[in-house]
């Protein structure tokens, strides 16, 4: 059971202050959905491609571009349908399959959901769930949602490991007759996976008085907001990455747009 | 009011429930998948969650358990592009469901009748209507109308599953744990 995402690491991006982190994921992905050329799109693209293979090597980057490998076929084959203005490219009797319009928007849907796939992942690579956290309290989170935030991070193992418990303990009940090999009836494995589901269920909400007691017991809901541990970089500290990132992004929009 | 009503009303009391129902919501997308839908990858069961948050919680739980939960279990499948549009979409089906179902509580409780059909159908709608055209909208952006339109029988499917698990998961829980009854808010 996966509860991180983050891979260990020395490269730049691993280094990068999470918060400014934070500030591309949000620009790249912003310059996605801007109309700019193909040729300008996927320059951008190669770009923070290239940036993921060097912090995470290329078949880790190349693992999420798999999973959506359906999809970019979907839309190959599917986008053009809906651009039949511009010019004829392709045409199969009075069919026209592909125009310039239709070639044009699917190049960019790819690309997009391509750089959307990789920006994200690449970021939840390099970051730190906990850094994650931190930073978006930096920029304005609230103390309580960001308990919720940690507490459901650190809930999933537990919660976990209490349905595959439950599921073991179901399956043991079952005798050989109630499983017929080979047939797959829905309603038995929906009434199956609710009686498991309930029971989890119920174990989870059980806990919630507990975990309460547990958060009033550590002053929880006080007014007085505690401080954190683990402090971020001042940001004059930070002075040469933020200017040096900033250059970056005028540079980016420069050379969309002008 | 009384000292249990009182400690339901707490600010830890809250944390801790949205805090449960965000994991279990993220258990329930992550543990239970069926891989169809060629845009999302999977249908899953997160929705019984949702549901249910709603239906025993209330609206402002299910928001933030809806929307956390299926954020997290998209970040942690593998899936953190939609973690953005996931908190919002599911967050809205949450609060839109609990909303409904808040409605039709007042409502019974002036008549005095309850009805466990209208209140499936009329949240299924309310739920449904919400996914099934903010991931849509949400997919045409992404990923172009072609798309986006196949994911739409996955997503409905999605919250048929969602509204009868949420219904009898309900029933059940407030039959075990009848103390549940009170963690409403």
């Amino acid at each position: 059971m996966f509860t991180e995402t983050y891979q260990k690491g020395n490269s730049l991006l691993h280094k990068l202050d999470p918060r400014l982190k934070i500030i591309y994921l949000l620009f790249f992905s912003v310059i996605f959905f801007l109309p700019v050329s193909v040729i300008k799109y996927y320059t951008v693209f190669f770009l923070i491609f290239i940036t993921a293979v060097s912090a995470s090597g290329l078949g880790n980057v190349l693992k999420p571009v798999k999973v959506i490998t359906p999809l970019l076929i979907l839309i190959i084959l599917l986008t053009p349908l809906f651009h039949p203005e511009g010019k004829e490219l392709l045409k199969i009797g009075d069919f026209t399959l592909l125009t310039s319009s239709g070639l044009s928007e699917t190049l960019h849907l790819t690309g997009r959901f391509l750089g959307i796939t990789v920006l994200f992942f690449i970021f939840l690579r390099t970051t730190r769930i906990d850094d994650f956290i931190r930073s978006l309290r930096y920029f304005g989170l609230s103390h309580r949602i960001s308990v919720v935030i940690t507490i459901t991070v650190r809930y999933i193992p537990y919660l976990m490991s209490v349905y595959t418990n439950t599921v073991d303990a179901h399956r043991m009940r079952l005798t050989a007759d109630t499983i017929i090999p080979g047939k797959w009836n829905f309603t038995s494995r929906f009434k199956n996976l609710l009686s498991v589901l309930t029971s989890v269920m119920i174990q989870a909400v059980k806990g919630i008085p507990v975990l309460a007691m547990a958060l009033e017991t550590r002053g929880f809901g006080r007014k007085n907001i505690p401080g954190q541990l683990k402090k971020m970089k001042a940001l004059k500290d930070l002075s040469l990455e933020i200017i040096l990132s900033f250059s970056l992004f005028l540079g980016i929009v420069y050379y969309l747009f002008l | 009011m009384s000292e249990s009503e009182k400690f339901t009303n707490t600010t830890a009391f809250r944390v801790a429930s949205v805090a449960v129902l965000s994991a279990i919501t993220a258990i329930f997308t992550i543990a239970v998948r069926i891989p169809v839908a060629p845009t999302r990858g999977y249908i899953n069961l997160g929705d019984v969650a949702i549901f249910f948050a709603a239906f025993v919680f209330g609206p402002v739980t299910a928001f933030i358990a809806g929307g956390l939960g299926t954020a997290i279990a998209d970040i942690l499948g593998g899936f953190g592009q939609w973690a953005p549009i996931s908190f919002i979409v599911h967050g809205l089906q949450g609060l839109v469901i609990g909303l409904v179902y808040n409605l039709l509580l007042k409502k019974e409780s002036d008549s005095g009748k309850g009805n466990l059909l209208i209140q499936g159908v009329l949240t299924f709608a309310a739920g449904a209507a919400v996914m099934v055209s903010g991931y849509f909208i949400a997919s045409v952006f992404m990923v172009g109308p072609g798309a986006a339109a196949v994911e739409i029988p996955g997503n409905i499917f999605q919250n048929i599953a969602g509204v009868i698990g949420g219904l009898a998961l309900t029933a059940a829980v407030r039959k075990a744990y009848p103390p549940v009854i009170k963690f409403r808010w």
